[in-house]
């Protein structure tokens, strides 16, 4: 779409002209007061499509305005020009599901169930602001003809934007490929957003006055680990609250099985008494699912909501918001505490996007939680040199340790497959975990091979054997029956590295050495195993065609946790 | 990497799933020989090219036998070895001509047509590059409801070389129009994205009123009779006398959009008129049976 931009002085002769005609029908797509208005501003009056009857509204017979050119947002921001928006009009009746809508959030105008004319007259009574979709990057060194980069998902990839004749706006549109799924981002797309400006809640205040709605009705009780880390974060979060944190990044670094859900209740608690808004963020719509009834259960006074792809209502408010990347996306400047789980070891643009959208979800002052068995380098680093807040849960809550991965030599394993037969010690090793009744967890590189695995195992193993990748229709399913144990064996590519949980399984890893099992990939696939306080030892064997970088950091990440274990145990003991 | 460099090297990225794939073009492509692949060989491996048709006039594929993108031939009644002679591969006619009347028949489909005005009078031919199968519902879908409209141009090279192979020469290529409201809400029109291999695309033709409800649910006969007066030759357009024109839109289901523009089109005076899709539907048995 287009618009045509005015300054005060035309938006006054404008409005001087058409008062005593019809106040209703002709001012109502401009501001409703000019108060604050800069010279460097204009107003975006939107040019309506010409099969719709606002096309025909007097305004737009205007000499002044027929005068014009309308443009894009995007070029409009290219040229530096500002949007002026007037503060909100306490007076004018407002459409409550829309101001609901919109409430910290930033949609398309197809994404709201109203009439852009409705959303526009929003705008004039200060409710609703524009921004554009899609801008040039303003780094350094970009120059003039600057990188294009979609201002919802962040999205700077050439390769995903597309760009066609616009019939909106009757030009070349660019839109953005990365995001398209949630609706489409183009040049001549404008975000809508609540107008900045709303008053800044004001959260805090001392301890003893807060009230205390939110109630926790979890009865648990922390292990050591767990107390210490979440201690530390209570802690935090009150320095947060008294204006005294000296860093707003906060690391969870606590291992697979560490029990880090829990360990963020007396946090989130806190925060959600003093008045903060919470994010809980993670990139899959798996996890979110597994951590709403968790939460929910555990704060019944509190309107937690789950946002993912499908969730019934995606423009839910709550106090508590559990979301997918995709969902944080449509946030903005929305939470005080962000609690990103599990943020590493994805694919890196998936990563990205969740960091850019987190980073427009959260106020300008918020503390950002991180929870991770695997954090990346950097972010240890910055640990380690003290840059950011950590704490470190290096034992399980049932205290064993983490089991240690075996590295098993099994040659070239793809000429065996193609020949529908397993590697000897592969076979051995299935058939004696098989024999003691137990269940296997067996990760692949590539979902490409799954058909050539299973026809290998079905023709040398007699067992109920199942496979899953990431875009199969069946997964939930399929999980389920190894959840049950019907199913023995399980081959999955690496989408079950993290979250599922199965009592007593063993772990196998073949082709150990492909590019996809990175150091922080074998450490989430290891701690599938030895989960249960029942069976807390398992067996992770790595079977590989020549030992790489990433598996050897990987035993060694887990030993040096399983070292640090020990010492966190010696002090438990100390302090009995 | 700049994108030159990406396909010299062969590397590139699919445009359906954005995997990484090895093309394999080398420097043919710095040399106009090798074409641009945009899907990688999964995704291609789904696309099914129709290879045998069983009437000359809409195009029906024929099912059962069908053939998938890498050209694996599967037909049995290949006599004498003349394959995929329906799709009239190596003539380089472009008389007027068609390159292809073979021995092929007509559906009972069309033959219902010839019963109709003008179909008694006039001659009407189609043709398809996929069997409309499950993954290219997605495909479309992503295109047409999502907007990707760089999806496009999976299509657009081959729909001109199918057109070119078909029908020969023609004077302008136009594209099924959308109404106002809806092209809008779109923001683009599918048939014109598609027509984008072509040089000489015409907007000859626009939609003057659409009956209300979602054009699906209706039965053949309702259709048909809906579809009576639904597009009309553009005022100040250019002279159709004499000339022949290709119809170019997404999907073929019925053949009532399409027979409804060409005969505006024949009543504006053009000589000849053809049409190109990206999809064939094949109906749901024919569908579910290729399925096994
Ligand atoms: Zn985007
Ligand atoms: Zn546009
Ligand atoms: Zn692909
Ligand atoms: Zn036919």
């Amino acid at each position: 779409m287009r618009f045509y931009t005015l300054n005060l002085s035309e938006i006054e002769y404008l409005k001087n002209k058409h008062t005593h005609r019809d106040l209703t029908s002709t001012n109502h797509l401009l501001p409703y007061t000019t108060i604050n208005f800069q010279d460097n501003e204009v107003w975006l009056l939107p040019e309506f499509p010409s099969h719709s009857e606002l096309a025909l509204h007097p305004l737009y017979s205007e000499p002044t305005i027929q005068k014009k050119n309308s443009k894009t947002i995007f070029k409009l921001a290219s040229e530096g020009i500002n949007f002026y928006f007037p503060p909100p009009n306490h007076n004018f009746q407002n459409n409550s599901e829309l101001v609901s809508i919109i409430k910290k959030r930033q949609l398309l105008f197809d994404e709201i169930p109203f009439s852009m004319e409705e959303i526009h007259v929003h705008a004039c009574h200060g409710f609703v602001s524009y921004s554009p979709g899609v801008m040039k990057g303003k780094e350094k060194g970009s120059g003039e003809g600057g990188q294009l980069q979609c201002k919802r998902c962040g999205n700077r990839d050439p390769f995903l934007f597309g760009t066609h004749d616009c019939y909106r706006c009757k030009e070349k549109c660019t839109y953005c490929r990365s995001c398209l799924m949630m609706g489409k981002v183009s040049t001549c797309t404008p975000l809508c957003e609540q107008r900045d400006g709303s008053p800044v809640h004001e959260v805090g205040g001392e301890r003893e006055n807060r009230p205390h709605v939110h109630e926790m009705a979890w009865s648990g009780t922390l292990s050591f680990f767990q107390q210490k880390a979440s201690d530390k974060l209570c802690q935090t979060i009150e320095a947060f609250l008294q204006g005294t944190n000296e860093k707003d990044t906060f690391l969870s670094w606590a291992v697979c099985g560490a029990g880090k859900t829990e360990m963020l209740f007396y946090g989130i608690q806190l925060a959600l008494n003093a008045g903060l808004n919470v994010l809980i963020a993670t990139p899959r719509t798996d996890v979110v699912l597994e951590l709403e009834p968790r939460f929910k259960e555990a704060f019944p006074k509190t309107n937690v909501q789950a946002l993912y792809g499908g969730a019934e209502n995606r423009f839910a408010q709550g106090e508590l918001i559990i979301s997918t990347t995709h969902q944080v996306l449509r946030f903005h400047k929305a939470f005080d505490i962000v609690i990103i789980d599990e943020v590493d070891a994805f694919p890196y643009t998936a990563d990205r996007k969740l960091r850019y959208g987190v980073d427009k979800a959260k106020h300008n002052r918020s503390l950002t939680v991180f929870v991770s068995a695997t954090p990346d380098e950097k972010m240890k680093r910055a640990a380690e040199k003290g840059e950011i807040l950590s704490v470190k849960v290096a034992r399980r809550y049932h205290k064993h340790p983490l089991p240690e991965p075996r590295f098993q030599w099994v040659g070239q394993w793809k000429k065996q497959l193609e020949r529908k037969s397993l590697p000897v010690p592969l076979r051995k090793w299935l058939e004696g975990h098989l024999a003691s009744r137990k269940q296997i967890f067996l990760f692949i590189p590539s979902v490409a091979i799954i058909e050539k695995v299973m026809n290998a195992l079905e023709k040398e193993l007699r067992t109920e054997i199942e496979s899953v990748h990431s875009s199969d229709p069946d997964r939930r399913e399929k999980v389920m029956q190894f959840r049950k144990g019907v199913t023995r064996v399980l081959v999955t590519t690496t989408i079950l590295e993290r979250g599922v949980t199965v009592k007593d399984v063993q772990v196998g890893v073949v082709g150990a050495e492909d590019r996809i099992f990175t150091e922080s990939a074998l450490v989430q696939i290891s701690g599938r195993a030895g989960r249960s306080p029942d069976c807390p030892r398992g067996d992770v064997v790595f079977f590989h065609y020549g030992k790489t970088e990433e598996m050897v950091k990987a035993v060694r990440h887990i030993k040096e946790m399983n070292k640090l274990g020990e010492a966190e145990l010696r002090e438990e003991r100390k302090g009995e | 990497m700049a994108r030159w460099l990406e396909m010299v090297q062969g590397t590139e990225r699919c445009l359906w799933c954005d995997a990484t794939f090895e093309g394999n073009m080398g420097w043919g492509w710095v040399l106009g020989i090798a074409q641009t692949t945009h899907l990688c060989g999964i995704c291609s491996g789904q696309l099914q090219r129709i290879q045998e048709l069983t009437c000359k006039e809409c195009g029906r594929p024929r099912v059962g036998e069908l053939s998938v993108e890498k050209g694996i031939e599967v037909g049995k009644n290949n006599v004498g070895g003349k394959k995929n002679a329906d799709i009239g591969s190596g003539s380089k006619e472009t008389t007027s001509s068609f390159p292809e009347k073979k021995k092929l028949g007509v559906c009972s489909d069309c033959q219902r047509w010839k019963e109709i005005e003008p179909w008694n009078s006039l001659s009407f031919q189609h043709r398809a590059l996929y069997v409309y199968n499950e993954f290219l519902q997605e495909v479309m879908a992503r295109l047409k409801y999502r907007g990707d409209v760089q999806l496009a141009k999976l299509f657009t090279d081959d729909l001109r070389k199918l057109g070119r192979k078909s029908f020969g020469h023609f004077d302008y290529v136009v594209p099924i129009p959308l109404k106002g409201s809806r092209h809008w809400e779109r923001g683009f029109n599918q048939a014109e994205a598609l027509a984008g291999g072509f040089g000489q695309v015409k907007e000859l033709l626009e939609r003057v009123s659409m009956s209300d409800g979602k054009q699906s649910k209706r039965g053949r006969v309702e259709r048909i009779e809906s579809l009576k007066g639904a597009f009309r030759v553009k005022d100040g357009g250019v002279e159709l006398k004499g000339k022949r024109v290709l119809i170019v839109d997404d999907i073929y289901t019925t053949g009532a959009t399409i027979r409804s523009a060409a005969a505006e089109l024949y009543g504006g005076g053009a000589a000849e008129v053809c049409a190109v899709t990206v999809a064939r539907g094949i109906g749901k048995k024919a569908a579910e049976s290729l399925k096994t």
